[in-house]
């Protein structure tokens, strides 16, 4: 009988597991820049991204909504180095023309630095689309981000 | 010894679903998903029917992204990737990175079949940290393409 007891708290400590929020990491690589004509600023070395050029580059970095009937990130992350800068770089959610407002600024870094971003970011839809949205400064690299639904 | 019976049977059921989510949580992404490692030569490749085709003279490389799922897992248990080589050397590297990019685990495969072929890469690329992330990048000569990438943690 204690066995019993013992494999099925096992169980049951399994399933809260499972409750726990559904992560994404992906690697700064799948980023791509708002504007596609600044694609060629942009590099792409052992999964990261990377601005190249002497000036800010725009970039956005798809999040998969994985999770349907949720209607929110509920937590994220991103690995970044922006060397001396500090910029802007939020998840947004959006939802047709409805965009959520949040503003992060990140930075300074010397070397790879990990920064929780804004928790929530909903506009209450379940079809909802995720992405984030990072402002590069010169040699600023993006290493990896992570999401939670 | 009756009593027993009930408790085992209802354990055997709460049981049964989880043995079957043991399995691989396996991803399949379009070769389209890859972009050029270059940024300047992202006019270089085309998107056609969900591949990713190097349509310059000159071999580029392309970067392919890895969705990493289960992150209480260290590890790409099993990958492999989907190539039109048309008789050129290709080779592409799965690799796997910690967080601080530390430390990098790459495999890589190679062929220059004339027709499309599909290679595994070797079990449990790792960089021994949950948090990692995963990226596969190829070589493709002239004309080559990417069909698409398969990993399961």
């Amino acid at each position: 009988m204690r066995l019993l007891s013992t494999l099925l708290a096992s169980t049951v400590l399994a399933t809260f597991n499972c409750s726990a929020l559904d992560y994404k990491i992906l690697p700064g690589s799948f980023c791509k820049a708002k504007d596609g004509a600044q694609e060629s600023f942009l590099l792409r070395e052992y999964g990261a991204i990377q601005n190249t050029a002497s000036s800010d580059v725009g970039v956005i970095c798809p999040v998969i909504n994985d999770v349907t009937n949720e209607t929110a990130v509920n937590r994220s992350q991103i690995t970044v180095d922006f060397g001396p800068y500090i910029r802007a770089c939020n998840v947004k959610a959006a939802s047709a023309d409805v965009i959520s407002t949040n503003n992060n600024s990140l930075g300074t870094t010397n070397g790879p630095q990990t920064f929780v971003l804004s928790n929530n970011i909903t506009v209450g839809e379940q079809s909802s689309r995720y992405y984030v949205d990072c402002t590069l400064p010169p040699n600023g690299k993006i290493y990896q981000y992570k999401t939670g639904e | 010894m009756k009593k027993l019976y009930l408790p085992l049977a209802t354990l055997s059921f709460i049981l049964a679903p989880t043995s079957a989510t043991a399995g691989l949580d396996y991803k399949i992404l379009p070769g389209a998903a890859c972009s050029s490692v270059v940024g300047a030569k992202e006019s270089s490749v085309g998107r056609l029917g969900g591949e990713i085709v190097n349509t310059s003279s000159s071999e580029i490389t392309v970067s392919c992204p890895v969705v990493n799922d289960t992150t209480g897992e260290t590890a790409i248990n099993r990958s492999e990737v989907t190539l039109k080589p048309k008789g050129k050397a290709m080779s592409c590297s799965m690799s796997a990175r910690r967080k601080n990019g530390s430390i990098t685990s790459t495999k890589t495969v190679s062929s220059s079949y004339k027709v499309t072929v599909s290679l595994n890469f070797v079990s449990n690329i790792t960089a021994s940290q949950s948090e990692s992330q995963y990226y596969m990048d190829c070589r493709l000569p002239s004309g080559t393409s990417v069909v698409q990438y398969k990993t399961g943690e």
